[in-house]
């Protein structure tokens, strides 16, 4: 954890530095094959729906999870003479459960099923039943929900960051955690229950979480860009999004805990249920969640952002300088160059911490530069001293 | 600088203050355990969906007089302890907590309970018969309603009959007039009710002593669908069925005799089996008392019924039509029972609404109902005929039982996850933040505190139900709780990077993360609320507490997160970065100096040597 911290201390003066912006389109490029990939998912297997969105009914019997208690509620089912029941779905659940599922009934029949459960020796036997008119309905308000979302969440963004570009990107980067979700959900054949439903609408509120966040910090990063020479409006973008990479990651693990506990306890005791569909949808959406806001969201504001005649030239005008700069023939500016971009510590760094840290780059070519005078070697030499200083 | 620090004990102290004003409240209002919903004690939902609505709402109106005699109905079962509500602007939730009664579904949701019944004997009530107002969803008006003169009475009946060109019509009758067999549609109706109860179709039974060949006097073990048409009709008529069923009708009467009519307004509680004779009362309170015959025609063929006032009258009458084969069942019943004293029952779950004679055979199975309505009470009796008693039609959309010990260990893997969630996340911030992991800790105790209040708070006062997805909503929540701190804690260790001492940099960075962490959490609240609003049944509890935690958590990160961090920054421990308060320029990763301020020139040689190596 020290060596986190120590990490996040690197982040923030920006010796370490991961170009997520500058490198956006391997980023853009990985998530598009992820979306590929889910997208495929929807087309080839059908997300598979559950009692609630197609009406049945779901009878959860207290019994020991054996293959054989299976086999009995299974010809119990089939033996109680309902008709409408169709062929049961029979499966053990958790640690002390069997799962019936069977076409929609009536009361009626699902109370003779619920009797030939009980005699066939099963402890108390719970009942979902669900009419075939509930799902259309789950669906649609589900779908409105989400529209009525996404129109809110594009009316808050603008308000808060004034600018539609942050908000082009926040939606960008939902969309993508949501059908990175769905498509799990294709994929893995999960069931999808109106839980799911929920826990997908809260992933919206999650991953908009994570991206105020980073834009928070990219606009404050990025404030009074045209005023300072030294870095591009998307390095600046850069430095913010590496210099909350510590907090991002601490807060989606920290969401990520408690959603992967539910996960974990409901898997392993009740098997399936509104809190294992809930928390999964979560656990997925979260991480997607928190990958998307740095990977997706920031690059893709930034890209925006620089079609701006005054960012463009402010671009044009940071790297001019940074050109004339590299033309003098000076070792110490090519240095600096390898280093990541938005480095220059010298501008974030406070006066008290400038005198220990600042000479560190310099010391090896100021050696140089010493034993050259000792060596009673020509002046010309010591100008690029001035320069890089200068160029400070 | 002074004054400013002098605040934060105050506010711990008044939110302290608060949080006990919380549980004053929770113990003033005698709850100390939070409500647990169905699925985490067991019990019965049953979901009602309006159908056929225009416009895809129910008026909240309807709505409501649904949800009234739903709840009529539940309670009628004996059933005490049962929930009905609206929601969702067209469901009716009915829930039963503690008890596996799918057996309710069809009572509950049954809409139309409407039946016509032969009467196969009656009783005029004891009670004050007309003067008592009729039960509150019926409204067929007593007979003696002041407004209608007897003599216009007469006129409009046949007035409507011809212009209506209905081929027959009835007259609602007291079982009183029974006793008058040939009397003509032109007698006053009016007089009827108060004529003396009549003794004679109840006399006649007692002189058939009936020896039973294969007939049980237990109704309800004599197979009555054998029973034909014909032999209920004169059953109706001469008060005698044929040998196998006489017993049963017996045994019939003597109940109707033992039956306690119960006062104005409460249905009485029978059951209502359309396949089987049924004694009951009449639903105007009168306390008279019929055996019916099992149902002749179901509410089911009753294509329509209006309230109207036909031409040429100032009466209100309902009409009835009824469909092909209810029409022809009705026809042979008007057919054999029209011109006698013999009545047919309308049947509205299971109390008598109406039980008229027959003046005129209906071929076509369109009908009046006539006597003395106002334009109220015809038009509730039209759609109490309509809908059977219901305003709306419903389906039933969901039945969910939860078995006791499905509900406990539901409950279980609930608290289980909490503690479990809970736990990571504290061991994570403690690695993480050390001396500050406590500060989370302490935080995290207090929101839950918090919570814990509140969520027993509003069980008292807004009957809120704690449900599994509820649960699941707090356990989610640590981690949005977790994350304002986070975003605190991380903005105050940028600050100290920057070189600021502790105290200032609480100061600074509470200032740049109070905006981020407003903003999230009101994406978050949005994010609930939304939620809430289209969330589906029971998910709605994971809405509701997500919403709840994340106002709280604002609270807690403004009042106690923030006064207590700057508090602790005053401290030696956390204000000259002892190791373990998480400040340590080791931890940190500062090559700088320690973060502190009062402690320079003590930590000087150690400011030496991290230069030193900082430089090496």
């Amino acid at each position: 954890m020290g060596r986190l911290s120590n990490f996040g201390q690197h982040l923030y003066e920006g010796r370490v530095s991961f170009d997520f912006v500058g490198r956006r389109r391997l980023w853009y490029a990985v998530s598009a094959l992820i979306v590929l990939a889910c997208a495929a998912g929807l087309l080839v297997r059908e997300v598979n729906l559950g009692v609630e969105f197609k009406g049945g009914v779901e009878f959860t019997a207290t019994m020991e999870p054996t293959q054989a208690n299976v086999e009995v509620l299974r010809d119990a089912v089939t033996d109680a003479g309902v008709a409408a029941a169709g062929e049961p779905i029979v499966t053990t659940s958790g640690q002390e459960s069997i799962l019936v599922q069977t076409k929609p009934l009536e009361q009626a029949d699902a109370t003779r099923i619920v009797q030939a459960l009980t005699q066939a020796g099963a402890g108390d036997v719970s009942q979902n039943l669900i009419g075939p008119s509930w799902g259309k309905q789950v669906a649609n308000k589900a779908l409105i929900g989400l529209v009525v979302f996404l129109v809110l969440v594009v009316l808050f963004i603008w308000a808060y960051f004034r600018e539609w570009k942050m908000s082009v990107a926040a939606i960008v980067a939902l969309a993508h955690d949501l059908l990175i979700t769905i498509g799990i959900y294709a994929w893995s054949g999960f069931e999808v229950t109106p839980a799911t439903v929920t826990g997908l609408l809260t992933i919206l509120g999650f991953s908009l979480y994570d991206t105020v966040v980073v834009f928070d910090k990219v606009r404050e990063n990025t404030r009074n860009f045209a005023a300072n020479l030294t870095r591009t409006f998307s390095e600046s973008a850069n430095l913010a999004v590496n210099q909350t990479l510590v907090r991002s990651i601490n807060t989606s693990v920290a969401a990520l805990l408690p959603v992967a506990a539910i996960l974990i306890v409901s898997t392993v005791i009740l098997g399936t249920g509104p809190l294992k569909d809930l928390s999964l949808a979560l656990f997925v959406g979260t991480a997607a969640g928190a990958y998307s806001s740095i990977f997706i969201a920031t690059p893709l504001a930034v890209q925006l952002k620089e079609r701006e005649p005054l960012v463009r030239a402010h671009t044009k005008r940071v790297l001019a300088k940074r050109a004339k700069a590299a033309a003098a023939p000076v070792a110490p500016v090519v240095d600096e160059d390898a280093e990541p971009v938005g480095v220059t510590p010298a501008a974030r760094t406070s006066p008290a911490r400038t005198p220990t840290r600042k000479p560190a780059p310099a010391r090896a070519p100021a050696r140089k530069v010493t034993t050259s005078s000792a060596a009673k070697r020509s002046q010309p030499q010591r100008s690029p001293r001035s320069a890089r200083g200068k160029s400070r | 600088m002074a004054t400013k620090a002098s605040r934060p004990g105050r506010i711990l102290i008044v939110f302290g203050l608060v949080i006990l004003a919380l549980y004053g409240g929770a113990a003033a209002a005698g709850q100390w355990k939070p409500r647990l919903g169905l699925d985490l004690q067991g019990g019965t939902r049953i979901t009602l969906q309006a159908k056929d609505l225009e416009g895809g709402s129910a008026p909240q109106d309807k709505l409501d007089e649904a949800k009234d005699i739903i709840e009529q109905r539940v309670n009628g079962t004996g059933v005490s302890e049962a929930e009905v509500s609206t929601q969702g602007g067209d469901q009716i939730v009915v829930e039963i907590p503690g008890k596996q009664r799918q057996d309710l579904v069809e009572q509950v949701g049954r809409t139309a309970q409407l039946r016509f019944r032969l009467v196969w004997d009656s009783v005029q009530g004891q009670g004050p018969g007309p003067q008592v107002p009729p039960a509150p969803i019926i409204t067929l008006p007593p007979e003696t309603t002041p407004t209608g003169p007897p003599s216009g009475d007469a006129t409009s009946t046949q007035d409507s009959s011809k212009n209506r060109a209905v081929s027959g019509w009835m007259r609602a009758a007291k079982p009183g007039g029974g006793g008058k067999p040939g009397d003509k549609p032109s007698d006053k109706p009016s007089d009827q009710p108060t004529d003396k109860p009549s003794g004679q179709p109840s006399d006649q039974p007692t002189d058939q002593p009936t020896d039973q060949p294969g007939g049980s006097a237990d109704p309800a073990e004599v197979d009555w669908s054998a029973l034909t048409l014909d032999e209920s009709i004169g059953g109706s008529l001469q008060g005698t069925l044929p040998d196998p069923y006489q017993p049963a009708l017996d045994t019939l009467r003597q109940q109707m005799a033992d039956l306690q009519c119960p006062a104005s307004g409460a249905p009485v509680q029978v059951e209502d089996v359309p396949g089987q004779p049924l004694v009951t009362c009449d639903v105007d309170g009168s306390g008279t008392k019929y055996v019916l015959s099992p149902a002749v025609i179901e509410g089911t063929h009753l294509d329509d019924a209006q309230a109207t006032i036909p031409t040429q009258s100032i009466q209100w009458i309902v009409t009835l039509s009824l469909d092909g084969d209810g029409g022809d069942t009705f026809a042979t019943v008007t057919r054999e029972l029209v011109n006698t004293a013999a009545q047919f029952a309308i049947v509205l779950d299971g109390q008598v609404l109406s039980a008229p004679q027959v003046t005129g055979v209906i071929t076509d199975g369109n009908a009046q109902i006539e006597g003395g309505f106002t334009q109220q009470s015809a038009t509730s009796l039209a759609n109490s005929l309509k809908y059977g008693a219901l305003p709306l039609a419903f389906e039933v959309n969901g039945v969910e039982v939860q078995g006791p010990s499905l509900a406990g260990s539901q409950l279980n893997a609930g608290i289980l996850a909490g503690v479990f969630g809970l736990a990571l996340v504290v061991a994570y911030c403690l690695v993480y933040y050390r001396g500050l992991g406590l500060v989370i800790v302490a935080s995290l105790g207090v929101a839950g505190a918090m919570t814990y209040a509140l969520i027993l708070l509003l069980g008292a006062g807004l009957s809120f139900t704690l449900t599994l997805p509820g649960i699941a909503g707090l356990i989610v929540a640590i981690g949005i709780t977790a994350d304002s701190f986070i975003v605190f804690f991380e903005r105050l260790r940028d600050e100290v990077r920057d070189g600021k001492s502790l105290r200032l940099a609480v100061e600074a960075g509470w200032r740049r993360a109070r905006l981020t962490i407003l903003a999230a959490d009101a994406v978050s609240f949005l994010a609930a609320l939304v939620l809430y609003i289209f969330a589906i049944g029971v998910v709605r509890g994971f809405a509701f507490t997500l919403g709840l935690i994340t106002i709280i958590d604002v609270f807690v990160v403004f009042f106690f997160t923030k006064p207590l961090v700057s508090l602790l920054a005053r401290t030696q421990f956390f204000g000259r970065g002892h190791k373990l308060s998480g400040f340590d320029a080791k931890h940190l990763g500062i090559s700088g100096r320690p973060v502190t301020q009062t402690g320079r020139r003590t930590r000087e040689p150690s400011l030496a040597r991290t230069t030193t190596r900082g430089e090496a």
